[in-house]
C-alpha cells in the first residue's frame, strides 16, 4: 500500500503535467531509443553513514516486499560491498523503486544491466 | 497509538527538544528534492515532477514529526505516535540525521559516526549537542522499528 501510494503520488504530477503536449506533432522514437527503453536496468543503493541497518532492512521489505532474510542479505552487501543490487528489469519500473528510495532517503540509482 | 519511554534524564530532553526544533526548522521542506535527483532521463518535466514529488510527500513526514516534537509528554521522554504516522516520523527523522550529519556534524569522520564509537566529552560542545541530536534519533528510530516488526 506504502508503495503504490509514494509512486502514484509522483506519478499524479508527471500524468499532469503531460495532459498539456506540446501541439507540434512530436517525432517517431528511434529505434535505438526503443532499444535503450527495453534494455533491463539495475536499481542500486549505496552505501552512507546516516542510515540505520534495521531501518534500510524495514526500507527494503516495504519497497521490494522482501522477507526478512533477502532484506538482511542486500542490507548487508550495503554495508560491506558498498552498494547492491536490488532489482533489474524495465527503465521505468527501476525509475519507480529508485523514487521510492528517495522518498525514504535511500542513496539509489538506476544504471544499465550490460 | 505506539507509547514507549526513551528513559533519558529530564535536562537532557529539555536541552535537546528545542534544538531539535531549531534543527527541524533549518530543514524546512525544500532538503529531499536537492539531495535526491532523479535518474538521468533526459526528460525535464519528469525531472521537475520527481523533485517536486519528494518536497510534496516530504512535508508529511515533516508534519508528523512536528506532531511528536510539540507533543509536551515527549520533551518528559514519553514518545506517541499514531500507527498511521509511524512511516512518516520515520522518514522524518531521517531526513534530520542526514541534515545533522552534513551541517553539525561534518568534522566528525562518516567512519567513527557509523560505528558510534565516539566518546562525547571529545567532542566541542557545538558539535556535542549534534551528535546527541543525532544518537537520540536513532535510538527513537530503533524503538519505533522494533515496535512495528
Amino acid at each position: 500500500m506504502e508503495n503504490s501510494l509514494c509512486w502514484a503520488s509522483f506519478q499524479k504530477i508527471y500524468i499532469i503535467s503531460s495532459l498539456f503536449p506540446e501541439t507540434e506533432t512530436l517525432p517517431e522514437v528511434e529505434t535505438e531509443e526503443q532499444d535503450e527503453l527495453l534494455r533491463p536496468w539495475k536499481v542500486l543503493v549505496l552505501n552512507d553513514p546516516v542510515n540505520l541497518m534495521s531501518y534500510v532492512v524495514m526500507v527494503f521489505r516495504k519497497v521490494f516486499g522482501y522477507d526478512e532474510t533477502q532484506a538482511t542479505h542486500h542490507m548487508k552487501e550495503v554495508h560491506e560491498l558498498g552498494k547492491s543490487v536490488l532489482w533489474v528489469g524495465e527503465r521505468e519500473q527501476a525509475e519507480g523503486y529508485v523514487y521510492q528510495l528517495h522518498r525514504w532517503r535511500l542513496q539509489a540509482s538506476l544504471e544499465k544491466d550490460d | 497509538m505506539i507509547e514507549f519511554d526513551l528513559q533519558v534524564p529530564p535536562s537532557f530532553l529539555e536541552a535537546l527538544v528545542p534544538f531539535l526544533g531549531k534543527v527541524f526548522r533549518e530543514t524546512s521542506g525544500r532538503f529531499a528534492g536537492e539531495c535526491f535527483a532523479p535518474p538521468d532521463s533526459g526528460d525535464e518535466e519528469l525531472d521537475a515532477a520527481w523533485r517536486e514529488g519528494l518536497i510534496e510527500e516530504g512535508r508529511a513526514d515533516r508534519l508528523a514529526f512536528s506532531r511528536l516534537l510539540g507533543n509536551p509528554k515527549f520533551v518528559q521522554g514519553l514518545v506517541e505516535v499514531p500507527v498511521n504516522d509511524v512511516d512518516d516520523v520515520l522518514r522524518g527523522m531521517t531526513e534530520l540525521r542526514i541534515h545533522l550529519r552534513e551541517h553539525g556534524l561534518n568534522s566528525v569522520n562518516d567512519e567513527d559516526l557509523e560505528n558510534g564509537l565516539i566518546q562525547v566529552e571529545s567532542l566541542p560542545q557545538n558539535v556535542r549537542i549534534s551528535y546527541l541530536a543525532y544518537i537520540l534519533l536513532a535510538e527513537m528510530q530503533e524503538r519505533l522499528i522494533r515496535e512495528i516488526s
